[in-house]
């Protein structure tokens, strides 16, 4: 554990930390252009010199390793004079179009250029080296004239992905980021190119002329999309989603996503989201308050009393489990989740990056808090009997099964939580609005067993509630209220009664979210995505 | 696209060579451009199938070699040389005159097909400048006449005439014999035949008696190769590896290219010994690409080695194993810097790694290796043949062994020439009839570049230094790789540090950014000042580009990079400022500096007249 003093500051770092680490996890900023903290170091760009007492010139500080009684100057007259040569040796083949390029605002050239007040640089422009303007590369765009050639794009294509797609022509100042003959990236991680390019020449085509970054709000998120639970930023501006970014989480997806994840937001504001609870009279739909829909499902439930059955979705986070579970156990009905066995599918990979085939965020969740109970068959064998009264759906899942189809019509009433319209909702009596992960507070616990938070982000659209509010709505009704109005408080409460969820609680979890034991068959089974 | 089959046959040998299928990327492509004639997409997608690589990835590595084309050119490819010895001895008229000639551009094919002509970098022949090659063939010492042949369609070829050193050479003993490279001659001056002995010595005894005979690198660094040799890690279980550097492309330098068309054996003996020495079994000798002679000659005498049992397993039956693999490069001078040299051997682009680690503990894939100039391996046989304390004693203190100095450039007698490390001073090496016998007629020294256009220059009053490693540092200089270069008064200095700006811009690898871009913004500012078009606050904009790239760079390529202009600025500013005061060169108006400031004190100016 080497000690070492940076800046004036007496730092304690583990050994084989590197100056620009031990800075970054102390807050102090070097400028720097090639070093990412998830690739590999390739020391290119020259921007992070730093002075090194007794060194005999200027080191960079990504592939300077910290050693007893170091003392370093981040910001001494010859660092600073080094990065202000090295920004104007940049910009001499760099256009400064800031006012016109996406990237401004999240572009280090730009950061970098006004810290150092670059506006004298004895830069001439018509000097400048032409190349190719903006291609099409389909998921991404590329204007090759803003390349720093820092190489982060080839790295991550070698070492993330390993689809070396991207390449560099010709050598010297000629050399030229390109893809082979122009060709398109064809790979699912895409956007990552956009978000490892220190300044806008890989930019994402979604994103593209939409809007300047300095509106968004950002808010820490899980993703939805599959049981890896890959950390986000949930950007927004005025309530609606912008744009999904990966949030570092070294455990779980280091800086990526993958694109299918990245473009969830896409269904976030649909004309399909549902937006109010509805009933059916007969043979047609008519829009309930939501309140009225909640006090009907809850007269039916008490019609039903056991002979009731409640079918769990692995979409749902742990309050939303933890609720809905309190409820059928108020009620003594069946309860199940596996609807399509996702528990085993959870581990399964799609690629050798972050996708896992089981596309729920909460299945292990579903399994930690039991919600496997009684088996989806055996309720559905009960329906068929005809011994279930009424039937509440976490999610449609189930009212898209084919197979369950003759059970489900033969239920007297059929309740379930959706977020958007589909087809399957017909065969249902009562559809309750229910609110995105994006749109309420909430815990998911991912193929590894980690207890991950994310945080709500935008409002739900109209009447649509989280799936907890629902169930803790009708819990209420039935004589059952349970002492918690949030989520937060919902968490504490399941943390007492779920094992190994014991002493959790949103401040224990944090943004980066806490592993829990795995199963020890499952132990090889859990390394971090993208290992 | 497809290779023939007996391209695929050689190809499939090649392969072999490499423990990884990408190494093979660089000879693959120089086997797909010799039967198609450039490299189209259909060729890059297939040499990727054959390798397991993307296209994108054999791409990227070709198009940073220059030696590789990506359009058609024309059934001769005339290459010639204009970095500065040779555009000393008039090569840039050359170009011109073929050019005008064929009436093309320079790169582009002939009308009918035939020529194709372009400039070239220092191709390692500065002595016999202006240098030449037509497809791979040398054309040394090459007039307007020559060209003229050629472009007849003749099939002219010269090689350059090496003087022969005074005295008893131990280095070039057998280089000017008769049938040099073959195996009988070798073994007829006495080669080979204490192989087997050697082979029964300890690693370690060898290595005791490199370190103790003074004997430091050939390659530039000057670094006691024995210490090198001792930092291999002990206790690594990964294979080592012995490369050979045998890239020599620092202008001005042409020794190491004399060893290998002239001498191939005493190289090999060399190699297998050292490759023992560091325990290793496989060593591979990196020769850059327009080495086409001397990449026949050493293919051809390795097949010797194998056939007599020199190489291979249990070498004379001492149990001992080593191969010898000689790869080719495809021009680019900074494959010659040892990272960037492994890079390429892995069948990458030629740029260099980031340091630490050194090569020593991780090299070539990943595995210790050690990296030797070819005239520094070569001098391994001749420490054990005639101990070290003889070798120490060849030259000066800490400067231990025989060595080979190039001058090139305005002297009298051009040439590579053998003496005991630094038993000769720099002003010897020009003036001495042993030597360069002197600066050509009619002209006075103005300039001397001591050891390859990356070393700082030096005046005509710094000359008597001794030339050895401490003695040129001592002189705020370097030995180098010990290319004289020798400039008299008839050459602009702000001309000369143009030429080798425009090397060093042509040839920056690119990764790393004071050298890519600041290489390519002095030659911009160079190239206004020719133009007319310089102001004072150039000359200091310049300056302060060197101090920009000055010691912030990937590697010492940089530092090189603003040897020229800098050790220009400092010892030649009146030249730049007369560019800027008078709109351009002074060569316009006199044959001198000197006459064109007096012409100047009498107000004759190029702008005023
Ligand atoms: C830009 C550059 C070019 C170089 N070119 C060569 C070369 O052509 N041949 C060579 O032996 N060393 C060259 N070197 C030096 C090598 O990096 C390395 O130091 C040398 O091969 C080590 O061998 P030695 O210890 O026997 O000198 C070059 C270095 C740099 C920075
Ligand atoms: S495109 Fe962006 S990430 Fe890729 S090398 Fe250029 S600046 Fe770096
Ligand atoms: S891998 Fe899964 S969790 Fe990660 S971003 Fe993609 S869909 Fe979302
Ligand atoms: S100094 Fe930088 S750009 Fe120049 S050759 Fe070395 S690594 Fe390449
Ligand atoms: S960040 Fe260290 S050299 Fe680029
Ligand atoms: S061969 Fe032309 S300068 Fe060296």
């Amino acid at each position: 554990m080497p000690k070492f003093t940076i800046d004036g500051k007496e730092l304690e770092v583990a050994a084989g930390t590197t100056v620009i680490q031990a800075a970054s996890a102390a807050g102090i900023d070097i400028p720097h252009f090639c070093w990412h903290p998830d690739l590999p170091v390739d020391g290119n760009c020259r921007m992070c010199l730093v002075e090194v007492e007794k060194a005999p010139k200027l080191q960079i500080a990504c592939n300077t390793q910290v050693t007893e009684g170091m003392v370093v100057h981040t910001s001494s007259p010859k660092a600073a004079e080094a990065h202000r040569t090295t920004l104007e040796l940049l910009l001499i083949n760099h256009p400064i179009d800031c006012p016109v390029c996406d990237q401004a605002g999240e572009c280090y050239l730009q950061d970098q250029y006004m810290d150092h007040g670059l506006h004298d640089a004895q830069v001439e422009i018509e000097h400048k080296v032409h190349k190719r303007k903006v291609a099409n590369l389909g998921p991404i765009m590329l204007d090759a004239e803003r390349c720093v050639l820092c190489s982060r794009c080839l790295r991550f294509e070698r070492e993330v992905t390993g689809t070396n797609l991207l390449e560099f022509k010709n050598r010297g100042n000629r050399t030229e980021i390109t893809t082979f003959d122009g060709g398109p990236i064809t790979h699912e991680y895409a956007g990552n190119l956009a978000d490892v390019c220190p300044v806008g020449a890989l930019l994402s085509h979604d994103f593209r002329f939409k809007m300047r970054v300095w509106f968004l709000e950002q808010t820490e998120s899980v993703c939805g999309g599959c049981s890896t639970g890959c950390n986000t930023w949930i950007d927004a501006r005025d309530g609606e989603v912008q744009r999904i970014r990966p949030r570092r989480n070294v455990e779980v997806n280091k800086s990526w996503i993958c694109d299918p994840g990245r473009m969830l937001y896409k269904q976030f504001h649909v004309p399909e989201r549902l937006t109010g609870a509805r009933a059916k009279r007969g043979a047609n739909w008519e829009g309930v308050a939501l309140e009225a829909a909640i006090d009907e499902l809850a007269a039916k439930l008490g019609e039903a009393g056991s002979a009731s059955a409640f079918v769990a979705t692995p979409q749902a986070s742990n309050e939303d489990l933890f609720a809905f579970k309190a409820l059928a156990e108020a009620q003594g009905g069946q309860l199940d989740f596996r609807v399509g066995n996702p528990q085993d599918k959870l581990h399964v990979r799609i690629d050798e990056v972050l996708q896992r085939a089981d596309r729920n965020p909460n299945t292990q969740g579903c399994i930690d808090l039991g919600m496997g109970k009684d088996g989806v068959d055996a309720i559905l064998v009960a329906c068929r009997a005809g011994a279930v009264k009424a039937l509440v759906l976490q999610g449609p899942e189930l009212l898209r099964a084919a197979e369950a189809a003759d059970a489900i019509a033969k239920v007297p009433f059929v309740a379930v939580m959706a977020t958007h319209e589909e087809p399957a909702l017909a065969l249902a009596h009562l559809v309750l609005p229910a609110a995105l992960w994006v749109e309420a507070d909430g815990t998911y616990t991912n193929y590894q067993r980690r207890v991950q938070r994310a945080k709500k982000a935008v409002p739900a659209p109209g009447d649509a509630k989280p799936r907890f509010e629902l169930a803790l709505g009708l819990l209420r009704r039935r004589g059952h209220a349970l002492a918690v109005v949030s989520a937060r408080d919902l968490f504490v409460t399941l943390a007492k009664s779920v094992p190994d969820y014991t002493n959790l609680d949103y401040k224990a979890l944090g943004f980066g979210g806490r592993a829990l034991a795995t199963a020890p068959e499952r132990a090889g089974a859990s390394a971090p995505a993208g290992a | 696209m497809e290779f023939t089959p007996e391209r695929k046959a050689k190809f499939d040998e090649i392969l072999k060579r490499y423990p990884v299928k990408r190494s093979a990327i660089l000879p693959a492509l120089h086997l797909a451009q010799e039967q198609e004639g450039w490299l189209s997409k259909e060729t890059i997608q297939y040499v990727a199938s054959l390798l397991e690589l993307t296209p994108a990835q054999v791409h990227d590595t070709a198009s940073y070699y220059v030696m590789f084309r990506f359009q058609p050119f024309g059934e001769r490819h005339i290459e010639v040389c204009t970095n500065l010895s040779c555009s000393l001895y008039g090569a840039d008229e050359l170009v011109e005159h073929a050019c005008k000639k064929l009436g093309v551009q320079e790169g582009e094919r002939s009308a009918d097909g035939k020529f194709t002509v372009t400039r070239v970098e220092c191709l390692a022949a500065c002595g016999g400048g202006a240098a030449v090659q037509v497809n791979g063939e040398w054309l040394e010492n090459c007039t307007i006449a020559d060209l003229d042949r050629v472009l007849a369609g003749e099939h002219v070829h010269r090689k350059f005439d090496w003087p022969q050193s005074a005295g008893t050479p131990v280095l070039l003993r057998n280089a000017f014999k008769k049938d040099s490279t073959s195996i009988e001659t070798f073994k007829a001056g006495g080669g080979y035949s204490k192989l087997g002995e050697w082979l029964k010595m300890s690693p370690d005894d060898i290595i005791e008696q490199v370190k103790k005979s003074n004997l430091r690198g050939r390659g530039g660094a000057g670094f006691p190769t024995g210490l090198k040799w001792s930092f291999l890690p002990k206790d690594n279980p990964k294979p080592r590896y012995l490369v050979v550097n045998a890239d020599e492309s620092e202008p001005g330098t042409y020794k190491d290219r004399l060893i290998l068309e002239n001498d191939p054996h005493q190289l090999i003996e060399a190699c297998i010994v050292s490759t023992h020495a560091l325990r290793s079994k496989t060593c591979y000798i990196y020769i850059r690409g327009e080495f086409w002679e001397g990449i026949r000659t050493m293919e051809r005498a390795v097949r010797e080695a194998y056939a007599a049992g020199y190489l291979g397993q249990n070498i004379l039956g001492t149990g001992i194993d080593v191969d010898v693999f000689v790869h080719g490069g495809a021009g680019a001078y900074e494959c010659g810097e040892e990272t960037a040299l492994i890079e390429s051997l892995e069948g990458k682009r030629g740029q260099p790694r980031i340091k630490p680690p050194f090569p020593a503990v991780v090299g070539l894939y990943g595995c210790p290796t050690i990296v030797n100039n070819v005239e520094t391996i070569s001098c391994v046989p001749l420490i054990l043949e005639r101990g070290p304390e003889w070798f120490a004693a060849q030259g000066t203190e800490k400067n231990g062994g025989p060595k080979l100095y190039c001058i090139s450039g305005h002297v009298k007698r051009p040439g590579t020439y053998e003496t005991g490390m630094g038993k000769v001073t720099l002003r010897e090496l020009i003036y001495d009839e042993k030597y360069a016998g002197g600066i050509r007629d009619g002209h006075k020294l103005k300039a001397v570049i001591p050891g390859g256009s990356s070393t700082p220059m030096l005046t005509p009053d710094e000359l008597d230094i001794p030339m050895d490693f401490d003695g040129l540092a001592k002189a705020g200089s370097m030995l180098g790789s010990a290319g004289t270069i020798i400039i008299d008064d008839s050459t602009s200095m702000v001309f000369v540090a143009r030429k080798l700006t425009y090397f060093y811009k042509h040839e920056s690898c690119g990764k790393c950014t004071p050298c890519r871009e600041g290489t390519g913004w002095m030659l911009r500012l160079l190239e206004k000042l020719e133009r007319g078009l310089g102001q004072m606050k150039d000359l200091d904009l310049l300056w302060k580009i060197c101090d920009s790239i000055s010691g912030k760079t990937v590697c010492p390529f940089g530092d090189a990079a603003i040897a020229p202009v800098q050790s220009g600025l400092k010892k030649f500013r009146p030249e730049f400022e007369y560019y800027v005061r008078n709109k351009g060169s002074w060569t316009r108006v006199a044959k001198t500096f000197e006459e064109a400031l007096a012409k100047e004190g009498q107000g004759q100016t190029v702008g005023a007249s």
